[in-house]
């Protein structure tokens, strides 16, 4: 079942055109990936799906219904996790994320337990009774989380939700987000972090310029680009000469050195490596270290856009 | 709606900031008017104000006859502004070099004497004490008023003795004592009574307080403004979450500013406690209507307060230095800032009634000034009426505002 649908959405500031009839539809029980760099459009699309932006043109629906600023019984069923921090400064923890789940929740025994649970689900037991200030940046972040998540909605935004954290903070995130995917929830995931996208994300949208550039599967979007695997070879006394002969094989699509390895981008194909390795050992040229490497999200922003993915991490 | 009453209230009283000028600043504020007006107290300078008369056949004419009289009368005990003393500590003295001596030798601070038929009085300089100007004001006032009363008594009676009294009973030299068998025969005895057109005795200073309470409530307006700030999407990602959950904005409105409104009302009670059991500030002995005044004085300041909160592409601390600004000038005109303020307050209001009902400070200020001063309730009920209109007109414009800014951006 579609839970959201977005079509052919415009959003302009003045001359800038912030979304251009951008489309996207969502099925239930995913973890939609929006991956695209800083002032792509990913939070300008979720704040129009959430009804936060009015909008120039497009259709947006949630659960087979058109979102609006008083559509209640479909905000019920919503959680946001928002990219900056958006918790009050003066109540603690536990006041904050029972404060978060009322709105949702007016039974107050069965919100004691959801923000029990919530409390758990981040790793925050032991400081319920902080106040954010208090708070590490990490444990800040899981703090956000569980106040956007402590209702058990059944379709949860995630804006970029691991920015500024520690890579152990990090790892408990994604793995929170996808134990909440085996209990039922839909997730969009907008971040420009490709690996964190690749690992957890079970269907990608790559977007730039308010548009969507491509979308699948981590395997399909691979697929679209013609490279299927780059190696990297430690060599000694490397040429120019040698690596026009590298150029010259037939499945290779570049080649560069970088800091004393030999890179080489090659198409798909079972004897990239073998095919290079006998080039060097022909010139005579000794090496080291080999390394193979299935093509990232970035190789195929590059070929979409032929820019990199900004800010990477 | 509970929730977020109960939260906001939470999250407001702790927020150190906004109770600094809610709370303590007006109390801060009390105390040092309490300081300054304890220096200007009428019994520091209303009783035992050292007077040497010079005693001599001068004195003794009978044309001094009055002011003889009324000096003797002002120093006899109940004549003080506190009513427990006398107002005058007069002292004799036989001759005017005796007075002079007596005069910079004592704590007196006139010397009277009657020269060429008119009485003079003689001013002592001492620099150390800080009140003889005001209490050699005092002399002179009596001694003035006396005169102008004298003569306009004297007038009056005469008039109205042609044309009720025989006067063929009043002869030259006993006058007086014929006048005054006349007069009691024919008007009464009783020649004036003393009357209060109020229950309370006038008192200049409280206005001064209730000036205070005014622009209290315009800084407890901060609270309004804070939780309505934090309810738009616009202005923060707290605003943003709230504004796309599944609870409605009416009741969050409603939960946040009646929040708001209840701990405006406790800061503004503290301070008028404070104001009424410590500093004795006169409300009139009617502390139930008081409470009323600050109930709905924090329901006005909490709706002022909501509709700058609301106010649209300005920073929360534009808005907070609007809001501070739009307090002063608002306690300036209720007439916070000393007597020629007081004048000026008084001025336009008389120039321009319609402005007591626009400025909060002035309108809080003068429904505790209709409690003191009128013993009947009708001016009190229609300032109440004022506050109330204000209130409900603010917090419309807070709810239109509000439903402009239910996005981010535009």
């Amino acid at each position: 079942m579609t839970i959201v649908s977005v079509d052919s959405l415009v959003k302009r500031y003045g001359e800038l055109v912030a979304l251009d009839h951008f489309s996207m539809a969502i099925e239930g029980g995913e973890i939609f990936g929006l991956l695209g760099p800083n002032g792509s459009g990913k939070t300008t699309a979720i704040n129009c799906i959430l009804g936060l932006l009015p909008y120039d043109k497009g259709t947006i629906t949630l659960f087979g219904e058109p979102m609006t600023p008083t559509s209640y019984d479909l905000k019920a069923r919503i959680g946001i996790v928002p990219q900056n921090v958006a918790v009050f400064e003066e109540l603690s923890v536990r006041e904050n994320i029972d404060y978060f789940c009322s709105l949702y929740v007016t039974d107050k025994s069965r919100r004691r337990e959801l923000v029990d649970e919530a409390i758990d689900f981040v790793g925050l037991s032991g400081y319920e009774k902080f106040r954010p200030k208090k708070l590490s940046g990490g444990l800040l972040r899981r703090l956000n989380i569980a106040c956007g998540i402590a209702h058990k909605p059944t379709l949860i935004f995630m804006d970029e939700p691991t920015v500024a954290v520690d890579p152990q903070t990090r790892n408990h995130i994604l793995e929170g987000i996808v134990r909440l995917n085996h209990e039922g929830a839909t997730i969009i995931y907008t971040s420009h972090y490709m690996e964190e996208v690749e690992e957890i994300c079970s269907r990608i949208m790559i977007m730039d310029h308010g548009r969507s550039l491509a979308q699948g599967t981590n395997t399909e979007l691979k697929a679209m680009i013609g490279m299927g695997e780059r190696l990297r070879i430690e060599v000694a006394n490397a040429d120019d000469e040698l690596i026009a002969n590298v150029r010259s094989l037939p499945s290779v699509i570049s080649a560069t050195i970088d800091q004393g390895f030999l890179c080489v981008d090659c198409k798909t194909g079972a004897h990239n490596l073998v095919d290079v390795l006998e080039l060097l050992q022909c010139r005579g040229v000794s090496f080291g270290r080999i390394y193979a490497e299935p093509p990232t999200l970035n190789d195929v922003f590059l070929e979409i856009t032929g820019t990199e993915l900004r800010d990477e991490r | 709606m509970g929730q977020t009453f109960k939260y906001t209230f939470l999250s407001l009283i702790r927020n150190g900031g906004v109770l600094v000028w809610a709370l303590a600043f007006p109390i801060v504020l009390a105390t040092m008017f309490y300081a300054m007006f304890a220096n200007l107290d009428y019994d520091a300078f209303g009783r035992d104000i050292g007077l040497i008369v010079v005693d001599d056949e001068a004195w003794q004419a009978r044309d001094n006859e009055p002011l003889r009289r009324t000096l003797d009368a002002l120093t006899e005990t109940g004549s003080s502004s506190g009513g427990d003393g006398a107002l005058i500590a007069m002292r004799t003295a036989p001759d005017e070099k005796r007075a002079l001596e007596e005069l910079y030798a004592g704590d007196a601070v006139a010397a009277l004497l009657v020269s060429d038929s008119e009485p003079e009085l003689l001013m002592k300089r001492d620099p150390a004490d800080s009140m003889i100007g005001v209490k050699q004001s005092v002399v002179q006032t009596v001694l003035e008023s006396t005169e102008a009363i004298d003569t306009t008594a004297t007038n009056a009676i005469e008039q109205r003795l042609r044309g009720t009294a025989d006067m063929s009973k009043l002869s030259g030299e006993n006058f007086v004592n014929d006048l005054e068998s006349v007069l009691s025969s024919t008007i009464g005895a009783d020649y004036s009574q003393r009357i209060s057109i109020t229950e309370n005795a006038p008192d200049e200073n409280a206005r001064y307080y209730y000036a205070l309470l005014g622009l209290a409530a315009l800084f407890a307006a901060n609270l309004g403004l804070v939780a309505m700030n934090e309810l738009l999407p616009g202005t923060g990602a707290v605003g943003a979450r709230r504004s796309i959950s599944a609870l409605q904005h009416r009741s969050q409105i409603a939960g946040s500013l009646l929040a708001a409104w209840l701990l405006a009302f406790l800061c503004l009670l503290i301070g008028f406690l404070y104001m009424d059991v410590v500093l004795r500030v006169g409300f009139g002995h009617r502390e139930l209507a008081c409470v009323g005044v600050l109930a709905l004085g924090s329901a006005l300041a909490t709706a002022l307060g909501a509709v700058f909160g609301a106010l649209p592409k300005l920073p929360t601390a534009a808005k907070a230095g609007i809001l501070t600004g739009v307090a002063c000038v608002g306690a300036l005109f209720a007439g916070l800032y000393g007597t020629a303020c007081m004048e000026l307050a008084d001025t336009v209001a008389s120039l321009a009634p319609w402005s007591v009902y626009i400025n909060p400070a002035q309108g809080i200020s003068q429904a505790f000034f209709s409690l003191y001063a009128y013993d009947s309730m009708t001016p009190y009920g229609f300032a109440m009426l004022g506050l109330a209109a204000l209130t409900l007109v603010l917090t419309g414009i807070a709810y239109l505002l509000y439903r402009r800014q239910r996005y981010v951006s535009v």
